[in-house]
């Protein structure tokens, strides 16, 4: 007991210390990064561009990011190899991150100069908050339309599309449905898998109300709980449970399968992609967007075109299995080709205001959690 | 004996009184409080200031019943089978019975996200617990999801928050309680009942409520069963209808304040330990019963060690074969876990020791208090407890400029799990007799060193125990974590939680691995060995 | 006490008698208590006596049931309760027991913990009314002399009268045997003689059969009808106070019962044929012995059992050596006489120098060095002071003392 008592308490009182003196290093160094910036706040597109502002406050940007470290943090390194520029991430759930930065905003102290969002719904509820800063023309321009916001807030840099990922040794391939509508026939009953709280089945609801109405999308969702899904609480569930067969079929973003055979090989399953036009395929953009009350817009900027860039959008094609977004990219070779005009995108201007009442339309039509 | 009750009363004015003002008697406790309360007091707050309490009832209301079913079914089942297995490993001749003591506790370290998710995975065709009941001839359930499912992960996972306090209570209580008893008329069973339950119950009382608290407030298991509590509303709603989210996690917190206040009234008086100084109690011979003793143990250990660490062990032997994982990126994590982890412990053994000794030598209004809000910290989702201390922090100049800093991430381990080490203080505390304080205090006058050399050894298996605990829930805390962590800071939680959220399986099989060995390593070396609960 | 009014209900069912045969209690494999054989007559009082491990309260336990012997059979009354093949509970046993902290129940009050037995009690025999259970309380409590007190908790109550709580709570279900263990160990001493006393005179008045263990030979002759004294497991000795204290049967039992000199003598030869007339036919042989305190009359036991042949270090002896010169030295067979204190007196003289003197009021304690070196104690009325530094002569003043070969 007395040996190793003076022992133990030595260790602990050096790693307190250390600990202790890494915090306040680490905060004296923020601390005076934000002295040194005063720069305003309003993007400078040109300065963003050129990063001719490079200077002692523009050699690091800092990230609040909901997209997961393993499926960026490689393309960030990238940006640092080719600018120099430091890039400090603190990786969450992006309605975490969002509600984060809300406060931090309300108490004018906001840490981050970006925010990357894995769901629509959480830029959503930072533009309706006045959180986000407006992007710079440029960096805008350099994707379809559809996938970023009118106002200029927020830029998508890669796709994700709505599937139906199926157990291919308990569904023929000759069975599958035409549209998500057909889902609602009764032979699909107790078949499907679904995650009626997760926010990419919220966006895709939402999207189906901005192009059926609401009338249209009720109807399917009390169609669908009648048919007895079983709910998961996200995407990589649903595919978890086709693969061991758990349920046949299940509504997914389409990279969660890739990511599934990758960790088992042998796993049963496949996706199943609706046409374009369907409601069931809609585009989820990964999306992002420049924080309000940043002292390093012009850093922040950049390191978006950066994401934008070929290079970037490569990555996310080959190593994520997603959709590039920027004009003139090609999609990931397994992936059928993406018809922009065609495809519906989840509109963030609905999804701000619509997305409570999208919750609430899953819930009166029964379908739970 | 006689000593210490009789003079018990006298006692109180011992050293502790006579040197420290009634003024800061009082503050310290209520200082304490106000600090633990903070939270809390946001979320009313803001509860109160969006006005949706009364018309979110409707949505509440459902959610709320589930969620008390739930905490009610789990806390009553971890104390039936907490207290089996401490009686079981303290008081019988069970075979091996020392390393059923260290293993039935592991089930604590798991984060109820994996557990759950191990759970799913055993299940599954491949699966450890599919292929266990294939070979015995039953199918396992295709789907594993709601009430049932979520009382059998939760209780598997908390059932140590009993075992611990009530092990530490049968190494203290004299043996010849039990045969006085005998001698009286009443059988092992009725003895049992009524002679030994009634001198366990504050006990299982403290651990049931960390259980039920730990119920309400987790979000991990839940979700991934597909049972809908009050949690599932507070994360479902947190963007899209803040002023429900606020009102369910209000009412969580109503919920929880609720039955810790009604646990301290039920406790009784606290009396004073009396070690069993008399003679030890002989082993009671199990005889053919060892057998069933045997496999209860084995089945408990099973679900919550075996299956876990089996489903747990198959992901990560998959990614490893394949070299897509490696330790390596796992030892930055791991040192940061370790060293939060037992600062955090420590810091909060510290902090609530004031309360424990206030509560326990001068019960009052004001040290009551204190207890609940120490309590209440535990009581509040970690999400909105983590949100909480950011709003706190930001808007507090003084604390400001330590937002995201690893002081104020320990600060909210203390707030968040500070009442994991009260229960096992308070009976520090009441292991240092009042007469030995007051011979310490002719022995050696100055009172510091007296604390130094008399009471704190007394302590020090009593705040150990505490501690741990404190210890074992930081190693796993992931909300907070996430949110008040200085930028760049991960730890072995965060790291599972990012792989899993992604469906990296391998991944999180291996990091989970590394932090149970990691939790039984720690939990081993500086608790279990300085404790009462391995030595019989 | 002894005044205090108590009714017969708080009497014993039947005063059972307790027999032991060969029972053996092994802890782990060692043996506690080997092969001990005992009757406890119905109605006595039997303390069970010995130092500290010898295996009392072993057997105590044996006979409540609390340890399950290795070997041999206990009988309570006609029915046999332990040996080979029968194994009643203590529960079942109708034994009472009080224990060295008394073991009350701190969740109930006096009151409850006295009828905690009575309604147990309704499991096995015949239940118990509610009105007569309460007044059995209050006669128990009564005997005990604690009514009034039946609502307190028991850590209110001082260290006496939770022994005396306890007492009444293991008599009240009218138990056939009684067991106290260490019952006023826990007791500082002043209080130990007053509950000590009361205790006897409530056992005395309820003539219930009662076995106790002490390592107090004090505690064992006040309330002991018959004092049973174990070493290392083993009885050494059993009978009366004082048998034990005049008679003892070996060396270890006179130095564990009382202060013992252990004096050299020598045996005539002649004298020891006369053994055997004084104690009849199985007494040892008599005689006279000569020593330094003169001649002492003695009765001559075998050679004390070679396990135990020198008396335990907590009772202070003495070994005086033979005179130097023998005048029958050829017969003469080298013995050691056990001369207590009280049976040396001292004249005026110069064979002894007085060493130590402790004053007690009624006798007075001397230690004496004789001419050889060797020390001597002695006890005298306080009629004549001797002080420090005098000399004095010795002579043995008492009836027929026991002798060991030496």
């Amino acid at each position: 007991m007395s040996t190793p008592r003076p022992l133990a308490g030595a260790i602990a009182a050096l790693a307190a210390i250390s600990l202790v003196a890494t915090a306040c290093g680490s905060d004296d160094t923020s601390e005076d990064t934000s002295n040194d910036a005063n720069a305003g706040t309003t993007v400078d597109a040109g300065s963003a561009a050129s990063g001719s502002d490079a200077g002692p406050d523009v050699d690091s940007v800092t990230i609040y990011s909901g997209r997961n470290e393993d499926l960026i943090q490689p393309i960030l390194d990238q940006f640092t190899e080719a600018t120099g520029i430091d890039v400090n991430v603190k990786y969450g759930d992006s309605a975490d991150l969002a509600l984060l930065i809300d406060e931090e905003s309300a108490a004018d102290n906001v840490q981050a100069d970006v925010f990357l969002s894995q769901s629509p719904g959480s830029l959503g509820f930072l533009e309706q908050n006045e959180r986000l800063a407006t992007l710079p023309d440029e960096t805008l321009a350099l994707v379809d339309e559809s996938v970023r916001d009118d106002e200029g807030k927020w830029i998508g840099f890669s796709g994700r599309q709505r599937v139906l990922v199926y157990n291919t040794e308990l569904v023929d391939e000759s069975e599958l449905p035409t549209s998500v509508f057909d889902l609602t026939d009764p032979e699909w009953s107790g078949r499907i898998g679904v995650a009626p709280s997760n926010g990419s089945f919220q966006d895709f609801v939402t999207a189906m109300r901005a192009t059926e109405g609401d009338e249209v999308t009720m109807e399917w969702l009390e169609g669908l709980a009648a048919n007895d899904p079983v709910s998961y609480p996200k995407n990589s569930a649903i595919v978890a449970a086709v693969g061991r067969g758990e349920v046949d079929v299940g509504l997914v973003n389409h990279y969660y399968n890739y990511r599934a055979l990758e960790e088992d090989p042998t796993q049963p399953s496949a996706n199943h992609h609706f046409p374009n036009d369907d409601p069931g395929a809609v585009l989820i953009v990964t999306g992002a967007a420049i924080l309000d009350g940043t002292d390093r817009p012009s850093v922040a900027a950049q390191l978006i075109e950066f994401l934008l860039s070929p290079e970037g959008q490569q990555y996310f094609a080959a190593e994520t299995f997603e959709y590039p977004l920027a004009i003139g990219e090609p999609p990931p070779a397994n992936l059928p080709p993406l018809d922009f005009a065609a495809v519906g995108v989840v509109a963030f201007e609905d999804l701000a205001g619509g997305l409570e009442q999208t919750r609430q339309m899953i819930a009166d039509a029964g379908l739970q959690g | 004996m006689p000593t210490v009750t009789t003079t018990g009363a006298a006692a109180m004015s011992g050293v502790w009184d006579r040197r420290i003002s009634p003024v800061a008697r009082h503050l310290v406790p209520i200082a304490i409080a106000v600090v633990f309360s903070g939270p809390a007091a946001f979320v009313l707050w803001r509860t109160f200031r969006l006005g949706a309490l009364s018309e979110s009832l409707d949505e509440i209301i459902d959610p709320l019943w589930r969620t008390i079913q739930l905490a009610v079914l789990v806390s009553a089942t971890a104390a039936v089978i907490g207290t089996g297995l401490a009686w079981l490993t303290t008081r019988t001749d069970l075979p091996g019975r020392r390393f059923w003591r260290v293993v039935l506790i592991l089930p604590l370290v798991l984060p109820s996200f994996v557990g759950a998710a191990a759970f799913i995975a055993g299940l599954a065709p491949g699966g450890i617990i599919h292929d266990a009941l294939e070979s015995i001839g039953i199918d396992a359930p295709r789907r594993f999801r709601g009430l049932g499912a979520a009382w059998l992960v939760l209780t598997a996972f908390t059932y140590p928050y009993v075992l611990l306090p009530v092990t530490a209570r049968f190494a203290n209580l004299p043996a010849n309680l039990d045969e006085s008893a005998r001698m009286l008329g009443l059988s092992s069973t009725a003895t049992f009942l009524r002679v030994t339950l009634p001198q366990l119950r504050p006990a299982i009382l403290g651990g049931s409520l960390l259980v039920f608290l730990y119920t309400v407030s987790d979000f991990g298991a839940v979700q991934l069963l597909g049972y809908d509590t009050l949690t599932r509303v507070v994360y479902a709603t947190r963007q899209t209808n803040r002023a429900l989210s606020f009102a369910a996690a209000s009412v969580v917190l109503i919920l929880a304040l609720a039955v810790v206040a009604l646990e301290r009234s039920q406790r009784g008086a606290a009396q004073p330990d009396r070690r069993a100084t008399v003679r030890p109690m002989r082993p009671i011979r199990l005889g053919w019963r060892a057998m069933p003793a045997l496999l209860a143990c084995t089945v408990v250990a099973g679900i919550g060690l075996v299956v876990p660490v089996a489903s747990l062990g198959t992901w990560a032997q998959r990614g490893l074969a394949e070299g897509r994982i490696g330790f390596g990126e796992l030892i930055d994590p791991t040192i940061s876990t370790a060293s939060v982890s037992v600062i955090a412990a420590v810091v909060a053994v510290g902090v609530v020791l004031p309360v424990a000794i206030a509560t326990t030598r001068r019960p009052s209004p004001s040290s009551q208090a204190a207890a609940v809000a120490v309590i209440g910290g535990f009581a509040i989702p970690g999400l909105v407890l983590a949100l909480a201390l950011a709003v706190l922090t930001l808007n507090t100049p003084a604390l400001s400029r330590w937002y995201q800093t690893l002081p104020v991430l320990i600060g909210a381990y203390v707030i968040h799990f500070g009442s994991q080490a009260l229960a096992s203080s308070e009976s520090a505390v009441r292991a240092v007799p009042a007469n030995l304080r007051e011979s310490g205090r002719l022995l050696e006058p100055r009172r510091g060193r007296r604390w130094f050399h008399v009471d704190l050894p007394l302590m020090r298996p009593g705040l150990v125990a505490g501690g741990g605990l404190v210890m074992l829930a930081t190693l796993k805390e992931l909300p907070a974590t996430l949110l008040l962590s200085p930028i760049g800071f991960s730890t072995l939680a965060t790291e599972i939680w990012a792989s899993y959220e992604e469906g990296f399986y391998a991944a999180t099989g291996l990091a989970s691995l590394v932090l149970i060995m990691l939790s039984a390593l720690l939990t081993w070396a500086l608790v279990l060995r300085r404790s009462d609960v391995i030595r019989s | 006490m002894a005044s205090t009014p108590h009714t017969p209900q708080v009497a014993t069912r039947h005063a059972a008698e307790v027999a032991l045969d060969g029972v053996t209690v092994s802890y782990d494999g060692v043996e506690a208590v080997s092969d001990v054989s005992l009757v406890v007559p119905g109605g006595s009082i039997t303390a069970l006596l010995g130092p500290s491990g010898c295996g009392k309260t072993s057997l105590l336990r044996a006979i409540a049931g609390l340890e399950r012997p290795t070997a041999g059979t206990v009988t309570v009354g006609d029915r046999p309760v332990s040996g080979p093949g029968t194994w009643v509970h203590p529960e079942r046993r109708h034994v009472g027991m009080v224990f060295q902290d008394g073991a009350l129940f701190p969740h109930l009050t006096v009151a409850q913990n006295v009828d905690f037995g009575l309604r147990a009690a309704g499991r096995h025999g015949r239940r118990l009314g509610r009105s007569e259970r309460t007044d059995r309380v209050r006669d128990a409590l009564e005997l005990v002399d604690l009514a009034g007190l039946g609502d307190r908790l028991p850590d209110t109550l001082s260290g006496g009268q939770q022994q005396r709580v306890a007492l009444a709570r293991s008599l009240a279900p009218q138990p056939a045997v009684l067991l106290l263990d260490e019952p006023f160990s826990a007791l500082d001493a002043t209080l130990r003689v007053q509950v000590r006393a009361e205790v006897a005179d409530i056992l005395r008045e309820v003539e219930v059969t009662t076995v106790f263990v002490t390592h107090d030979q004090d505690e064992a002759f006040v309330l002991g009808d018959r004092v049973a004294v174990l070493h290392e497991g083993r009885i050494e000795q059993v009978g009366t106070p004082d048998d034990l204290y005049r008679r003892p049967a070996t060396p270890w039992v006179a130095g564990f019962v009382g202060e013992a000199n252990f004096v050299q003598g020598l045996l005539g030869a002649a004298l020891a044929d006369d053994g055997g007339t004084e104690h009849g036919g199985d007494a040892p042989p008599t005689g006279h012995a000569a020593t330094l305190l003169g001649s002492v009359p003695v009765s001559l036991h075998e050679r004390s059992d070679a396990e135990t042949p020198m008396p335990p270090e907590e009772a202070p002896h003495t070994e005086i050596a033979a005179p130097a010169e023998n005048p029958t030295a050829d017969e003469a067979a080298a013995i050691s006489v056990l001369v207590r204190p009280e049976h040396v007196s001292l004249h005026p003289g110069r064979c002894a120098l007085v060493t130590n003197v402790e004053y007690y009021g009624h006798d007075v304690r001397y230690e004496l060095e004789l001419k050889d070196g060797s020390t001597l104690a002695a006890r005298t009325t306080s009629s004549h002071l001797y002080a420090r530094g005098d000399r004095v002569c010795v002579r043995y003043e008492g009836e027929m003392a026991e002798a060991w070969p030496a």
